[in-house]
């Protein structure tokens, strides 16, 4: 009936590294905070089969606090991109380079 | 029965998560990633977090998601990525994440390999959800009550970055 707990580490861990790689190659801000999430839900799925395996429920708890941080950053990151987007009018990350010389 | 729906859920995921990545348009993106986080739910579900699996479903599919939909549909970043993609991109990007992927396999290999399966309490009863319940609002409640003022925080830096945006 249950699963292995190595399955959800590997499924956890192909999440994290989809999602590092796309943080690397991509250069949209919006795919990036995508990629950033990406990487959180891997972290929240390791917790959720680790509180499984070990039979505690604090890493349950743990992860609704990490919902509830990445919403709130989540959205003043699209707050602060939509503002840079509105000041400059362009979207890639490589040319938003003004604090580059200091 | 239950291995095979979470295989299908986790090919899911897996799937969903590389479109994330490849896909040109971010609205695509978008929605693969809104699948990606809706199998993920079903995942946390079979795992035994049924409390999580809602909270999953409708905060972060239903609207993390939904306000990344807004932005990219009505902020000016709707169009398709148009940098060329050489094969230096692909041998970067897979490159990494396979050092990464295999990297986190190692690390944790000692935990995949079966430690900690066997005492396993049942999560699956009911009890779970009282027992969160109990964590946040008897151990936890000053955690609890922080969260929420983070969350005002976000509220309230996002209106102030509405507002210097338009210059009032």
């Amino acid at each position: 009936m249950m699963v292995p707990l190595g399955w959800s580490i590997a499924l956890g861990a192909f999440l994290a590294a989809t999602g590092i790689a796309g943080l690397a190659v991509r250069r949209n801000p919006l795919v990036m905070l995508m990629c950033v999430e990406l990487i959180v839900n891997a972290a929240n799925l390791n917790l959720v089969a680790f509180s499984r395996a070990y039979g505690t429920v604090e890493p349950q708890g743990l992860v609704l606090f990490v919902i509830g941080v990445e919403a709130a950053e989540l959205a003043v990151a699209l707050a602060v991109i939509t503002a840079y987007q509105r000041l400059r009018g362009v979207t890639d990350v490589d040319t938003a380079a003004e604090l580059r010389d200091i | 029965m239950v291995a095979a729906s979470f295989v299908v859920l986790a090919l899911v995921t897996a799937a969903c998560a590389v479109m994330v990545v490849l896909a040109r348009r971010p609205a695509y993106g978008a929605l693969a990633l809104v699948t990606c986080f809706l199998a993920l739910g079903g995942i946390f579900i079979i795992l035994g977090a049924e409390f999580l699996a809602a909270t999953q479903v409708i905060v972060y599919a239903g609207s993390v998601m939904i306000l990344f939909v807004f932005v990219i549909v009505t902020g000016g970043f709707s169009q398709a990525s148009t940098r060329p993609r050489t094969p230096a991109w692909w041998v970067t990007g897979g490159t990494l994440g396979a050092v990464v992927f295999g990297e986190l396999l190692w690390g944790l290999a000692d935990f995949a390999r079966g430690a900690g399966q066997a005492a396993a309490a049942d999560l699956t009863s009911p009890v779970v959800v009282g027992g969160l319940a109990g964590l946040f609002f008897q151990d936890w409640l000053l955690p609890l009550e922080v969260l929420s003022f983070v969350i005002l925080a976000a509220l309230v830096g996002v209106g102030v970055l509405r507002r210097e945006g338009r210059g009032r």
